[in-house]
């Protein structure tokens, strides 16, 4: 998926852009690029259903809450998506749907720890057209 | 890079005040002055990347004491710089989960044996095998022991490494020779939320990813006879090394904590000059649940070395083809270098209880100090300093001069200076792994992209980075560590 995320420059750590047409796309944008660091995508299957539900006052605490919970699912019981939707936002509450499975050593190559999504330089902006922007760290 | 520090004519607000010391005296909001430990070369780091702002930023919090210090592989962090001490008095003061870190209780356990470089000559494939097969490493690696139940993992988060000595992994001897004995009290695992219990589960006993690693070495060279022989040390004898941390339980509960603090900081009424420095008093509600959810975390961290120590002891045994016992195989000291510590320390001729925040630094106490075993106290604690892969590690010793300058601490390793896609890019067309070998040093990562990213040139010169410690009187070196086999997650 070209243009859903770029890496910036980090001394430490993995400074992501999102970026979507929209809020939706924006945050599903998010969680793409999150997993895509975690594993090879390609090779996770989406026979399982998440459903993450986040509460936050501004986008990104929204994307901030929703990569965590990404990674709280993956560090409980190893879920890895392969695709996410974004149900709703609004009434400062977000809901997205996952698919994809549990972690298995045979046939999932992980690539990088993450260890936290972080507050630093965390921000997201949208333009005239809609479309949004944002940067968020990831611990690593 | 953050854009905003690019000079590295030495701003005239920092001022050499010693060999290794450049202090950044007192002003606008700041409380404290800070000071920095660097060579000429270490500072020119120091002013590029912005970490010198973040000294000053710390320096403005309430309750600081003696000075906002920054040791010698400091770099840029969240809020508070990896690399950095802070004490803050008990009854006035802050304490703030973004001056520990995520990883809490990333720590390094040195391991000596009665073998000798013979001893291992043309086995360390074997070896390095071994460790590979029995010691759970990388990313998403569960731990060699079933999924603990709620009740054990509690056990774990309030008795730390004894736990895992209770369950047959070690001896109580071990505990003797860890800080704080492996387990630091006040420990509520009501503290610690369901998802980061849900995260460390599984998790004691594994290495886990990044700059985690367990390294084989040899006691290249000693500079500290009497310390080394004391720690049980000599020249060319057969070392091992662990570096890891809380795992995920710990990553979550400053996660947890950060969120909370943010909040709480408001209502305290304290004025960050970074968000990430949000913090509260120590002895709010707040402040003494971060703390002991910290040391859970802690304690996680102290039980899962000790586990780690029980299985590289047995891979080692199984990879000679020798009987453990016969090994000779023992702690020599385990340390933290993410840690807030409640300690007392003396402040302008005063006895202080102060919380002592290390992040990327570690303890360094010296003689007669009741926290360290009978043995040592002639000496000073030990302080471990892992380098990167490439080089070497450090065996240095805590002292008097620490306890008055630097709330008896040091530095912690070597200190990221490539961003690790700068990193990647360096390492493209190489072969990481076939230069260390040339060098005589086997590796072996889980992770596709960990070697790239944790190549030498990656972090700052560690040989430098002690030897500023060493010239402050802080934590002379007693021994030189050279790898010969690292296991990288």
């Amino acid at each position: 998926m070209t243009g859903a995320y770029v890496e910036l420059d980090h001394p430490a750590d993995l400074m992501l852009e999102i970026r979507g047409r929209n809020l939706h796309e924006l945050l599903e944008n998010g969680l793409y690029a999150l997993y895509d660091h975690m594993v090879e995508l390609s090779q996770v299957q989406g026979a399982d259903e998440r459903l993450f539900v986040v509460s936050e006052e501004d986008v990104p605490s929204t994307l901030r809450s929703l990569l965590q919970e990404a990674l709280v699912g993956f560090g409980t019981d190893g879920f890895l998506a392969c695709s996410a939707e974004v149900l709703s936002t609004g009434d400062g509450r977000t809901r997205a749907r996952l698919h994809g499975e549990s972690y298995e050593p045979e046939r999932h190559s992980l690539l990088t720890e993450i260890k936290a999504v972080t507050y630093h330089r965390l921000a997201a902006s949208e333009d005239p057209t809609g479309s949004w922007r944002a940067t968020v760290l990831l611990d690593v | 890079m953050d854009g905003s520090h690019k000079a590295h004519a030495i701003p005239p607000t920092l001022i050499k005040s010693g060999e290794v010391t450049w202090d950044l005296p007192r002003t606008g909001a700041m409380r404290v002055p800070g000071r920095v430990f660097a060579d000429d070369v270490l500072l020119e780091d120091v002013l590029s990347d912005g970490s010198l702002s973040q000294v000053r930023n710390v320096a403005c919090l309430p309750g600081i004491v003696g000075r906002s210090l920054a040791m010698p592989d400091i770099h840029f962090g969240y809020g508070f710089a990896i690399g950095g001490v802070a004490a803050f008095s008990v009854a006035e003061g802050v304490v703030s989960p973004g001056g520990v870190g995520y990883d809490i209780n990333c720590g390094v356990r040195l391991l000596a044996t009665d073998l000798t470089l013979e001893d291992v000559r043309g086995r360390v494939e074997p070896i390095i095998a071994q460790l590979l097969r029995d010691v759970p490493a990388g990313v998403g690696s569960s731990g060699a022991i079933t999924k603990l139940s709620r009740q054990e993992l509690e056990q774990v988060l309030t008795t730390g490494a004894a736990w895992a000595v209770e369950q047959g992994f070690g001896e109580p001897h071990d505990l003797e020779h860890t800080e704080a004995g492996g387990r630091l009290p006040g420990a509520d695992p009501a503290r610690v939320s369901p998802r980061a219990l849900a995260r460390g589960a599984d998790q004691v006993g594994t290495l886990g990813s990044g700059n985690h690693f367990l390294e084989l070495q040899v006691v290249e060279e000693v500079f500290d006879p009497t310390a080394a022989s004391t720690f049980g040390l000599h020249e060319n004898a057969v070392t091992l090394m662990i570096h890891c941390g809380s795992r995920g339980l710990g990553y979550q509960v400053c996660d947890d904590y950060l969120a909370v603090m943010d909040k709480a900081a408001r209502t305290y009424g304290i004025a960050l000059p970074d968000r990430q420095l949000a913090c509260v008093p120590v002895e709010s509600e707040e402040g003494q649940a971060y703390l002991s959810a910290m040391a859970c975390a802690a304690n996680y961290a102290w039980a899962n070395r000790q586990m780690l120590m029980h299985l590289v002891k047995e891979a080692l045994a199984a990879a000679l083809s020798r009987p453990v016992q016969e090994l000779g195989v023992r702690l020599v000291y385990d340390v933290a270098h993410n840690i807030a510590k409640l300690e007392e320390h003396e402040v302008n001729g005063e006895r202080v209880a102060v919380c002592v925040h290390r992040k990327g630094a570690t303890r360094a106490f010296g003689p007669r100090s009741e926290e360290l075993p009978p043995a040592f106290r002639a000496v000073g604690q030990p302080v471990l300093i892992p380098g990167d892969m490439g080089t070497a590690s450090f065996v240095c010793r805590g002292t008097d001069v620490a306890m008055r300058e630097t709330f008896g601490s040091t530095c912690h390793g070597a200190g990221r200076v490539l961003s690790r896609s700068q990193a990647l890019k360096r390492a493209k067309g190489r072969s990481i792994d076939r230069e260390l070998a040339d060098r005589g040093i086997l590796v072996r990562a889980r992770g596709r992209k960990t070697l790239g990213e944790e190549m030498p040139e990656a972090y700052k010169d560690v040989d430098r980075v002690v030897a500023v410690m060493d010239r402050a009187g802080i934590s002379p070196r007693v021994a030189r560590l050279r790898p010969l086999g690292v296991i990288k997650g």
